[in-house]
């Protein structure tokens, strides 16, 4: 325990931290400051040391308080009471909308659900008594009678999936069984903390049910008969993130980077590739967050990128297209950094007479690049003011900003993300220093309420608008005079684009801007190079594995199979089967939290609703069934059809380390008409 | 003596009302089940003819149970029942338990009748307060003995007041110097005297 306080406080400055939050819900009517005051998470001894899922391993306490508890009877009696879910539900909506739930409610709740036929009243036993629900029904309650939204169900989860919900201060429905007996009945209950050797619930199935304990031997034995499945309410307060950062929200496909704190659309695939973008690194946010960032240039341009190293120096040239005749030379800092970059040009390895008369002879000088913004850090070291395993995101071209707990880090989503192992060696050159720690309230402000831009003035916001730094700016840094650059035509497109960027027309510009008539110009003729330009990658796929870590991921194209689509290609539908050895069971998941499981496992969507992950793509696993579902996974045996061309992933693109992952490359989630 | 048994089911089943009444008047009150209290050992009827019993034989247990009915002794645990298809009793249903995402219950994959007992089998050389306190702590808050027509050699009590989900039809707890026992019994769709004639053929043939 004495180490683990020291490690707290080495990275944390105190001893105990009082992360308050407070809800974001639709209805909005709530007080915020109340809810800080009220809804209080303990963290206490916080790391980020990963937790051991056989529980006891620990080393840290987490208690949301003030959840509220009821207990699922009355209404009626104990006997045949199966109100767990709606009990655990109400006590969701409490949390989140701000009262205390009462047998009125859950009697409310019922009759809700037996009117619209969720449910239906079992047998000899009491009306009041309910039904059994399953985490799909609880979901539905939890949207469409409590009106609360993002709501995800999930099977397969693991106990590190919980605790990130936790430390973000969100309570999870989990299905356990009655007394947390595997042997015993089905039961839902409400996970609000856990410390060294339990999980904290709310119990509906006790009277004195809140708060209760029960050892992670007997949950863990007892969450694996429901498949380890959750349900909650994925919300944070948060409205800001730091420059650099790629966002979307998660209903809708566009993805912006923010910069000088407004957001920048980037407009399409072929852009965002070009830029270098890391689709692993785009954040979902919040409606909410994404109003309070005024919009700013949107990013239509694909810069040509070739990146060289001499004197033992990394050096990226870029051009605001392949045909431009002006470039700059921009130098990294560290070899760090250059990585940061994820450039998918090749490195060329240049002496200094062949470096100066490509390139310095030919390109005016752009300045020095450090870790690249967004990039998550975390230094392997003890950095000073900071102990080793201490985390940071790059921002402002140099700038590390830090976090005051483990539990801003997540609500930011930057668990999400990968990030870079920085060793002492590689610290010179990568940063120049650090920026402001980012806390609750950091992370909770809004620039948006301040501006005047209520009826669409969009040009009262790019007045306010601050100058976009860096190669990740919305215009190009050394715009071809000769050429219309996309900075003139955003001056022109700038206010429909920017309110409607949906209607904008993206193969128009693409047309206009990356098939020049012209031919590439001298310096760009080294052939390899210009065959690997982001630029000229036809026809757009859905992350080609130039892009991408090449040793990490072996793909199959597969096309359209005759065997498993009952659909014809060209409707909406996305078919998709999923086959595993017979003593496994395959899993589909897709869109924001779909999935299909089985033996076969077979997944019915839409190319809508796959696009609601922005990016045409959806995972798959197969998984032993014995001696518990679960006990094994490999993806690699699965036999994948669809009724799509499609590549497959394994390991996937998005999640390395995780599921297969299928690619769709015959639809795109970018609107091109 | 056949009506004596079936009145003392009747009375077990009908606690729910019973239950129910008293919640009008004071819903803060742990149930209490009326849980009947046999004076002497009562017989049951003969075998049920109807069923055709075989029996099962381990180096720990051994019993009769219905022909084709279903059977899973794991460590510990028992569980007779009268289909192959899945049972949910409990509040939580896997997600494939409807079809259509409404009402309609897979009943491909889930049984709708069935008949269900299950049987955990524990360390009995502690009192009933701490086996109580060690598995149902805060939800049975007090027990009365209970005697079994067909095992009046056991030592057994079934709950009087409770104050958590406790299911099963019946539900009662055995004893003999080295084991507890934890029945509970529940059906649906069958009739109660039926019920009633399979646990106790099964528990009368029931050596552990």
């Amino acid at each position: 325990m004495r180490k683990t306080l020291k490690r707290f406080k080495l990275f944390f400055g105190h001893g105990v931290s009082l992360h308050s939050r407070s809800p974001r819900h639709l209805r909005g009517q709530r007080v915020i400051a109340s809810r800080f005051q009220r809804f209080v998470v303990l963290v206490l001894f916080c790391f980020f040391a990963p937790l051991s899922v056989s529980g006891n391993a620990n080393a840290d306490t987490i208690l949301i308080g003030e959840v509220p508890f009821i207990a699922q009877s009355p209404p009626a009696d104990w006997t045949k009471n199966k109100n767990c879910g709606p009990a655990a539900a109400l006590m969701l909506a409490g949390f989140y909308n701000d009262f205390e739930p009462n047998a009125v409610d859950l009697k409310n709740e019922l009759d809700w659900l037996y009117a619209n036929n969720y449910i239906v009243a079992q047998p000899d036993a009491e009306y009041y008594d309910g039904n059994v629900t399953t985490t799909t029904i609880l979901k539905s309650l939890l949207e469409k009678y409590f009106q609360l939204d993002s709501v995800i169900k999930k099977s397969g989860a693991d106990w590190q999936f919980v605790v990130n919900q936790l430390k973000n201060g969100n309570p999870v429905i989990v299905g356990v069984n009655i007394q947390m007996n595997p042997n015993k009945l089905g039961h839902f209950v409400v996970a609000v903390g856990y410390d060294d050797d339990d999980i904290i619930v709310n119990d509906s199935g006790l009277s004195q049910g809140a708060l209760k304990k029960y050892s992670f031997e007997k949950f863990f034995l007892s969450w694996q008969t429901s498949n380890n499945s959750v349900v909650y309410i994925d919300q944070n307060n948060v409205t800001w993130h730091p420059d650099g950062t790629l966002i979307k929200t998660a209903d809708q496909p566009e993805t912006y980077l923010l910069a000088g704190q407004e957001k920048h659309w980037i407009i399409n695939e072929k852009v965002f590739k070009a830029h270098n973008f890391d689709w692993q690194k785009v954040i979902i946010i919040s409606k909410e967050e994404l109003a309070c960032y005024a919009d700013g240039n949107k990013i239509d341009w694909q810069p040509y990128r070739e990146a060289f190293k001499t004197k033992d120096k990394y050096y990226l040239m870029e051009k605001s297209s392949s045909a431009s005749t002006s470039c700059a030379i921009y130098e990294f800092g560290s070899e760090f950094s250059y990585v940061s970059w994820q450039l998918s040009a090749p490195l060329q390895e240049l002496s200094g007479l062949d470096a100066d008369q490509k390139y310095f002879s030919k390109c005016t000088s752009g300045g020095l690049l450090y870790v690249r913004d967004g990039t998550i850090v975390q230094s392997e070291f003890f950095v000073i003011g900071y102990n080793a395993g201490a985390k940071f995101v790059a921002s402002g071209n140099g700038a590390l900003l830090s976090f005051d707990a483990d539990a801003t880090f997540m609500a930011l989503g930057y668990d999400k993300l990968p990030f870079m192992v920085m060793k002492e060696n590689d610290e010179k050159g990568s940063y120049y220093g650090f920026g402001e720690m980012i806390n609750d309230e950091l992370a909770q402000q809004c620039f948006m309420k301040g501006f005047a831009i209520a009826g669409g003035n969009n040009e009262a916001v790019f007045e306010t608008a601050v100058e976009c730094p860096g190669l990740d700016c919305a215009e190009p840094i050394e715009p071809d005079p000769v050429e219309t650059t996309p900075v003139e035509q955003e001056t022109e497109e700038t206010e429909p684009d920017a309110q409607e960027p949906v209607d904008s027309d993206p193969i128009e510009t693409e047309t206009t801007e990356s098939e020049p008539s012209e031919p590439v110009e001298p310096e760009a003729t080294d052939s390899e190079s210009v065959e690997q330009a982001p630029i000229d990658s036809e026809p757009v796929e859905p992350e080609s594995s130039e892009s991408l870590p090449t040793e990490q991921v072996t793909i199959e194209t597969a096309s359209a199979d005759s065997t498993a689509p009952e659909q014809p290609a060209s409707d909406d539908k996305v078919i998709c089967t999923v086959t595993c050895p017979s003593d496994m069971m395959a899993f589909i998941w897709f869109s924001e939290s779909g999935e299909a499981s089985g033996q076969p496992a077979t997944m019915i969507s839409t190319v809508e609703e796959i696009c609601l992950r922005g990016q045409p793509w959806i995972d798959f696993d197969c998984a032993c069934t014995k001696p518990w579902l679960w006990a094994c996974f490999d993806p690699k045996v699965a036999q994948v059809e669809c009724n799509r061309e499609i590549q497959k992933v394994i390991p996937g693109i998005i999640d390395p380390k995780g599921e297969g992952e299928i690619w769709f490359t015959d639809f795109s989630c970018y609107q091109e008409n | 003596m056949a009506l004596a048994t079936i009145t003392v089911l009747f009375g077990i089943v009908s606690c729910t009302r019973f239950v129910s009444d008293q919640k009008e008047q004071a819903v803060e009150q742990p149930d209490e089940i009326n849980w009947q209290i046999y004076s002497e050992p009562t017989l049951p009827e003969e075998t049920d003819t109807e069923l055709p019993w075989m029996r099962y034989s381990d180096e720990k247990l051994s019993f009769d149970y219905p022909v084709n009915w279903s059977v899973k002794v794991e460590q510990n645990h028992l569980e007779i029942k009268s289909t192959a298809k899945e049972i949910v009793i409990g509040g939580a249903a896997p997600e494939d338990y409807y079809l259509d995402g409404t009402t309609t219950v897979n009943t491909e994959k889930y049984a709708t009748d069935y008949y269900l007992l299950t049987i955990d089998i524990s360390d009995g050389s502690i009192d009933w307060d701490q086996f109580f306190a060690d598995n149902y702590d805060g939800v049975i808050l007090s027990y009365q003995p209970y005697l079994l027509p067909t095992r009046p050699d056991l030592k057994s009590v079934a709950p009087t007041k409770v104050s958590g989900v406790l299911y099963g039809e019946q539900r009662f707890f055995a004893r003999n110097d080295q084991t507890i026992l934890d029945v509970s019994l529940s059906y649906k769709g069958w009739n109660e005297k039926q019920a009633q004639k399979i646990l106790n053929t099964f528990l009368k043939s029931f050596s552990f």
